[in-house]
C-alpha cells in the first residue's frame, strides 16, 4: 500500500506535470495506434490491388457466337488456378455499356444492323490476378484476335500505399521512441521525490527492490493508464476514422477497423513503454 | 553488540572529523555520546547507522562486520536499528500515522494488523502525537517532526537505537518524555547510543558516556560525571 502512495507521489507534488504527460501519452499511444491501424490495413489492400488485373480478349468478328465454346475452355486452361473472373462481352451488351457515356456513337453502330457485328467488339472480359505469360498464352488461342493488358494500371497506386506504409512504420517507431524519452523526461523530474523516500526506505532496511519500486511502478502506471484510455479511444473512434479513409479513395475499400486484440496491443504497448522507460530512465542513487 | 575499531573518517576538503576512535557496547547499554559542535557525534551516529562507512578501522554490528557485509545482511542489519537523525527525514506528504507504519512495514509487517496500530497509536499519544496522527510531515513543526521521527525508530521494535539529538527541538516536557520513552525501551532490552547537548539529561539520567573532541575519543566513563 505504502509502496503505491510512494508510487502516486509525483501525482500530489507535481500533478500538473503528470498531467500533461499522460495527456501526451494517450495522444501518441492514439496516433501509434492508428499509424498501426494503417500499417496492418495498408498490406491487404496492396495485395488485392497488386491482384486486380483487367484483360480483353478480342475474338476475330467472323465468327459465331455460338462457335465461342471451345475459345473459352482454352482461356480457362491458361488462367489454370488463377482467381479470375471471365464474362463474355458481346456486341449488344458492348453498346449497352457505352450507350451512357457515348450515346451517339451507340446509335450510329446500332443503325449498322447485321454490319455492327464487324465494327463493334466481341471479347471476354478478365479480370483476376493475371501475368505476361498468361497474357502471351491468351494471344496463342485460335480465334482471338487481340489481347489488351492493364496489368500496370494500379501502379502509382500501389507505390503510394507502400509510401504510406512505410511512414506508417517509422511515425509508428518515432512516436515510441518519443514516449520512452518523454518517460525518461519525467524521471528525471520526479528523481527528487522518489530520492527522498528510497534514501528513507533503504535507511529503514528496505531493499533495493523495494525503495526502488515506486519510481519504477510510476511510469508503468502513468503509461499503462494512457494505454488504457487510448486503446478505448481508438476503438471508439477507429471506425469513423477508416470510414473517413475509405470515402477518401474507393481503392481504400476493404480497410478494416481495429479489433479487440489490436486495442489490447495498445495497451499492452502502453504498459511495455512504461517497463522500458524504467529500463532506460534514471535511479536515484542508493547507498547500500 | 556494536564494535568500534579504530575508526577514523576524513573528507577530502576537511581534516578528519573522526580519529581512531574504538568503542564497544553491550547488549541492552545505554550510551550518551558528548561533545561540542563539530566533535564528530553525527558522523560517529551515521556510521553506527550504517549511513556512511569509515575511511580507516572496522565497525561490526550484531556480530558482523560492515566492510564485508552484503547487501542482504545491511538491510538485515538496518531493519534492527531504529535512527533518529538530527535532520529529521519524514515522507513530507503521508501523514504522522503513515510515516511511523511506512517503518513498521519495512521492518516485515506485510499488513498492518490491529495490534500493529494499536502500538502505534499508543506511541504517538505517549508522544502527544496521537491528535496529530492524520496531518502531514509537511505541517508539523520541528519539534513534532523530531517526535514522529523517534515514534518511527521505536514502533519498529529494533535491537538497537540511535538518537542524534533526539530532543534538540522539544520543549521541558516533551523532553522528559521523550527521555522517559527512550528509559522504557532501554530497561526492556533496547541498546541505545544517544548524543545529546543538554547537559541536564545527562545529569539527571546517569548512563555511561563517551565525550568527543575534535574527532577524538577523550573520555569514556561507566557512569557520566560531567
Amino acid at each position: 500500500m505504502f509502496a503505491l502512495k510512494l508510487a502516486f507521489r509525483p501525482w500530489k507534488l507535481q500533478p500538473l506535470s503528470q498531467l500533461l504527460t499522460f495527456i501526451t501519452l494517450t495522444t501518441l499511444l492514439l496516433l501509434a495506434g492508428f499509424f498501426g491501424s494503417l500499417t496492418l490495413s495498408l498490406p491487404e489492400i496492396r495485395k488485392r490491388l497488386d491482384g486486380d488485373h483487367v484483360a480483353s480478349v478480342f475474338i476475330d468478328p467472323a465468327l459465331e457466337t455460338s462457335n465461342l465454346r471451345p475459345i473459352q475452355d482454352q482461356i480457362h486452361l491458361s488462367l489454370g488456378s488463377s482467381p479470375v473472373s471471365v464474362e463474355f462481352i458481346d456486341s449488344d451488351t458492348f453498346l449497352e455499356t457505352i450507350r451512357t457515356t457515348q450515346p451517339e456513337l451507340a446509335k450510329e453502330v446500332a443503325a449498322l444492323g447485321g454490319e455492327k457485328e464487324w465494327v463493334a467488339p466481341k471479347f471476354f472480359s478478365l479480370r483476376g490476378t493475371l501475368n505476361e505469360s498468361i497474357i502471351e498464352s491468351l494471344r496463342l488461342i485460335p480465334g482471338v484476335e487481340a489481347v489488351s493488358f492493364s496489368g500496370k494500371r494500379f501502379k502509382p497506386i500501389l507505390e503510394n500505399i507502400a509510401a504510406i506504409e512505410w511512414l506508417s512504420r517509422v511515425l509508428f517507431g518515432a512516436i515510441l521512441l518519443a514516449m520512452v524519452a518523454i518517460l525518461t523526461l519525467l524521471g528525471r523530474l520526479n528523481a527528487s521525490i522518489f530520492h527522498e523516500a528510497e534514501g528513507i526506505v533503504a535507511q529503514m532496511g528496505g531493499t533495493d527492490a523495494q525503495a526502488r519500486f515506486p519510481s519504477r511502478l510510476n511510469p508503468i502506471l502513468l503509461a499503462g493508464g494512457a494505454g488504457v484510455l487510448s486503446s478505448l479511444i481508438l476503438l471508439k473512434l477507429n471506425p469513423w476514422f477508416i470510414a473517413k479513409m475509405v470515402s477518401l479513395s474507393p481503392y481504400l475499400r476493404g480497410m478494416e477497423s481495429v479489433t479487440g486484440p489490436t486495442t489490447l496491443a495498445l495497451l499492452g504497448l502502453g504498459f511495455m513503454i512504461g517497463v522500458l522507460a524504467t529500463l532506460v530512465g534514471p535511479t536515484a542513487g542508493i547507498k547500500t | 553488540m556494536i564494535q568500534l575499531q579504530m575508526l577514523s573518517k576524513g573528507y577530502a576538503e576537511r581534516k578528519r572529523v573522526l580519529d581512531q576512535v574504538s568503542l564497544t557496547l553491550k547488549k541492552g547499554d545505554f550510551v550518551y555520546v558528548l561533545g561540542g559542535t563539530g566533535a564528530g557525534k553525527s558522523t560517529l551516529l551515521r556510521m553506527i547507522a550504517t549511513e556512511e562507512f569509515p575511511s580507516e578501522g572496522k565497525i561490526s554490528l550484531f556480530g558482523y562486520d560492515l566492510a564485508t557485509a552484503n547487501a542482504s545482511t545491511l538491510q538485515a542489519i538496518r531493519r534492527s536499528i531504529g535512527y533518529v537523525p538530527q535532520n529529521v527525514r519524514l515522507i513530507s506528504d503521508f501523514t504522522v500515522f503513515e510515516n511511523v507504519a511506512l517503518g513498521v512495514s519495512l521492518a516485515g509487517a506485510r499488513v498492518l494488523r490491529a495490534e500493529v496500530r494499536a502500538k502505534i497509536y499508543e506511541l504517538l499519544d505517549r508522544l502527544s502525537l496521537m491528535n496529530l496522527r492524520d496531518t502531514p510531515a509537511s505541517k508539523l513543526s520541528g519539534g513534532e517532526a523530531q517526535r514522529v521521527a523517534i515514534a518511527r525508530a521505536l514502533a519498529r521494535g529494533p535491537e538497537l537505537i540511535i538518537a542524534d539529538e533526539p530532543t534538540g527541538a522539544q520543549d521541558f516536557q516533551n523532553t522528559w518524555n521523550v527521555m522517559d520513552i527512550l528509559q522504557r525501551a532501554n530497561i526492556s532490552g533496547t541498546t541505545l547510543v544517544l548524543a545529546t547537548h543538554d547537559r541536564e539529561i545527562v545529569r539527571k539520567l546517569r548512563k555511561r558516556c563517551a565525550i568527543l573532541s575534535h574527532g577524538k575519543l577523550m573520555i569514556e566513563e561507566a557512569l557520566c560525571s560531567l
